[in-house]
Order: structure tokens, then C-alpha cells, then sequence
């Protein structure tokens, strides 16, 4: 049994009722062919007006749980709008190859303290690299 | 320090910075899970488009077999479920452009700009007395950088979003699944049991029914069932992508932060897997 402090989840509470209408409109239309010969022909249609109508009532609680869901999403949207914009400037950020070419000083001043054979500027070389790289 | 010694370090200081550079690997998992995402958002859309159609079916449902009504009929109650589940559908799209964003960033590949580092490496060094080699080696460090520099921004800014997007992306998955399964499956079964009771009905009213109007009868019927089990059974299996899609993105974000690039493929891999088996089981019902 249900706890009644729980919330009520409009959607689940909207798509439980369309399925109770649609139980009581199939258990009317079951009813009619089961007594068929037995029913009138204003009976028959009455109870074929009646099954439509029930269906019709779930039907309209059908749209209801689909509006309940559609609308308890909207909020997200705009997240997921300002998700893309980033992920999407950050690909732009990867893009720009002065970002990249930028470090090439560090590189070049690397390249020279070995090439001279300057072992005490190798190590703080290697560090401006590393920072200019973002490592 | 003589000059092939000098050549000798650079190639070691080389040789340890191309070592120290980060895998690849990991964006690409998570590139290959994200496209996957996208083609199971996108594959479920037909469901979405159903929907108002269905509502129209099971109200035709509701004329005799004989009547051929020609009008177009649009009924106000099937209009809302349209509108409704256009909305939906465009959530859906929503959820499927985030995911193609991160493909995208996960998908960048630095190859372009080391070439262009490498180059410009190797003509920053023109002019000075370096040998071949080391203008080469030039070249590389420049490279490395260039990969260092892009692949730890790429992995930083992923597992950012990853992790900052996360119950978003699960709320909107479930939504999305509670439309197709809580109201669009239940919707589907009324279809059906409309479209049975309209048979039976044509039987009732014609008691005289030869056996051969019997088969042909029954022949639609079996055929108009298998659609229908088809249909159910896409809308079970789009259920079953989101759940996975929903684990998969859970443990990434948990995880996005600390695990190694190994352990980031091993862990989304299955996912992927089971996700491109289950687009072909939604694909099967419409």
C-alpha cells in the first residue's frame, strides 16, 4: 500500500488513471460481445458509446502524463543549453593553435641549454615547459 | 659536453617528455559512449512521432470495418498527446545535442595543430647554429607540448561537464523513459486491444461470416499483433538503452576525475556495447 506521506507523482498518478479508463472501457466492450445476442440493438450502442467514452477519458489522461513529464524536464533545458555553449567554446579553445604555438619560446630556450650544454638551465627549463603547457 | 653528447641528452629529454605525454585513449571512450547516445536518443524519436498517430488509430479504431470514412479527422485529445510529444521530442534532441558537444570535444584530435607546432618549432630554430637533429628534435618538444597542453585541457573540460551534467542527464533519461514506458506502452496495448475489439465487433454484427472472410479476418489480425509486439518490444528495448545509458554516465561521472585511461575504457566499453545492440532492437519495431 502506497505511503500516504509520499509525494504524488503527477505523471505516474496521470498514466495510473489512463490505464484504469482503458481497463473499464475494454471490460465494457467484453461485456457487449459476451452478451451480444442477449442485448438489444439500442444496448449495444449505448454500450459501445459508453466504452468510447471511457476510452476517450483515457486517452485525455494519456496527454496528461505526457504533459506532467514534458513540463518536469523544461526546467534542465536551459542547463543543458549553457552545457553545450561551454563544451563547444572549449573546442574552440583547442582549436586555436596560438594556444599550442605560444610555448614554442620555452621550447627553443629548452633546445639551446642542451645544445650549449647548459645542464643548470635544463631543469628550470623543463619546469617553464611544463607550466607553459598546463601540465 | 662534446657534440654527440650533447645530441645523446636532447634525444633523452626528448624521449622523456613523449613518455610523460598523456594516453588518448580515454577522450575516445568517451567519444565512442557518447556517439552511441546520440543514435539511441535519435532512434527513439519515431516513438515520440507515434504517439499522436497512435491516439488517432485507436480513435479510428472506434468505426465499423465497412464505413471507409474519407474526412480528415483530427481529434482535440490526439492533438495534445501531438503536442506534448513534440515537446518531449525536443528534450530528447536537447539530451542528444549535449552528448554530440561532448563527442565532439571528446573527438579532438591535436595531429593538426603538432604539425603545425612541430613546423613552426623547427623555423624558430632556423637561424641558429642547431644541428639537423636537434631542429628535429626541436620539432618534437614542440609537438609534445602542443599534445600536452591540448589532451589535458580536452580531459580537464570533459570530466567537468561529465560531472557537473550529471543528474540532469539522468533526469531527463528517465523522463524520457517514463514517457515511452509508463504512457506510450500502455497506450500502444490499448491500440491493440481497439483494433481487436474492431474484428471481433465486424464478426458480432455479421454472424453469417464465411470461413473465408474467418481467415482473411484472422490473417490481419495476426499481422496487426506482430506490429504491435514489435512496437512494444522497441519501446522495451529504448527503456533498456536509457537505463544503460544512465549507468554509463553515472560511473564515468563518478569516476571521470580519478581513473586512468585503461580503466576509463574498460569501464564504458560494455556500455557502449550493449547500447549499439539495443539502437538495432528499437530500430526493429518501426
Amino acid at each position: 500500500m502506497a505511503d500516504a506521506s509520499m509525494p504524488v507523482d503527477p505523471a505516474t498518478q496521470a498514466a495510473q488513471l489512463a490505464q484504469l479508463f482503458y481497463d473499464l472501457a475494454n471490460s465494457t466492450r467484453d461485456f457487449r460481445a459476451r452478451n451480444f445476442a442477449n442485448l438489444s440493438g439500442a444496448q449495444r450502442q449505448q454500450l459501445r458509446e459508453q466504452a468510447e467514452a471511457l476510452q476517450m477519458r483515457g486517452l485525455n489522461f494519456t496527454a496528461d502524463a505526457y504533459a506532467a513529464i514534458a513540463q518536469r524536464l523544461q526546467p534542465y533545458l536551459k542547463d543543458f543549453t549553457k552545457a553545450i555553449e561551454r563544451t563547444q567554446h572549449a573546442l574552440v579553445d583547442l582549436n586555436d593553435i596560438a594556444k599550442g604555438l605560444a610555448i614554442l619560446d620555452s621550447a627553443v630556450g629548452l633546445v639551446r641549454s642542451v645544445a650549449e650544454g647548459d645542464i643548470g638551465s635544463i631543469a628550470s627549463d623543463i619546469q617553464n615547459l611544463a607550466q607553459a603547457a598546463g601540465a | 659536453m662534446t657534440r654527440k653528447g650533447q645530441a645523446n641528452a636532447l634525444m633523452a629529454v626528448v624521449a622523456m617528455a613523449l613518455a610523460a605525454a598523456p594516453a588518448c585513449d580515454t577522450p575516445g571512450s568517451v567519444a565512442q559512449f557518447c556517439s552511441s547516445a546520440v543514435t539511441t536518443l535519435k532512434t527513439g524519436d519515431v516513438m515520440f512521432d507515434d504517439m499522436e498517430a497512435s491516439c488517432e488509430r485507436i480513435v479510428e479504431a472506434g468505426n465499423e470495418i465497412g464505413t471507409f470514412p474519407t474526412e480528415e479527422r483530427k481529434t482535440e485529445v490526439c492533438g495534445r498527446i501531438g503536442k506534448q510529444a513534440a515537446i518531449l521530442k525536443s528534450e530528447s534532441q536537447k539530451l542528444s545535442d549535449y552528448f554530440a558537444a561532448l563527442n565532439a570535444l571528446a573527438s579532438f584530435s591535436s595531429t593538426g595543430a603538432q604539425s603545425s607546432a612541430s613546423s613552426a618549432a623547427s623555423g624558430a630554430a632556423q637561424g641558429t647554429e642547431m644541428s639537423d637533429a636537434e631542429q628535429a628534435a626541436l620539432g618534437s618538444i614542440g609537438s609534445f607540448l602542443v599534445q600536452a597542453a591540448t589532451s589535458g585541457y580536452q580531459q580537464k573540460a570533459l570530466s567537468a561537464e561529465i560531472v557537473r551534467m550529471r543528474d540532469g542527464v539522468d533526469t531527463l533519461l528517465k523522463g524520457l523513459s517514463t514517457a515511452v514506458g509508463v504512457v506510450y506502452a500502455p497506450q500502444l496495448r490499448q491500440e491493440r486491444a481497439a483494433m481487436a475489439d474492431r474484428y471481433r465487433n465486424f464478426l458480432l454484427e455479421h454472424g453469417s461470416a464465411t470461413p473465408d472472410t474467418l481467415l482473411n479476418l484472422d490473417g490481419r489480425w495476426q499481422s496487426d499483433r506482430a506490429a504491435f509486439a514489435a512496437k512494444l518490444q522497441a519501446a522495451a528495448a529504448y527503456q533498456d538503452a536509457l537505463a544503460t545509458i544512465v549507468k554509463g554516465n553515472d560511473d564515468l561521472a563518478a569516476h571521470a576525475r580519478t581513473l586512468r585511461t585503461r580503466e576509463v575504457t574498460g569501464l564504458l566499453s560494455p556500455y557502449t556495447t550493449q547500447l549499439n545492440s539495443m539502437i538495432s532492437r528499437i530500430q526493429k519495431g518501426f
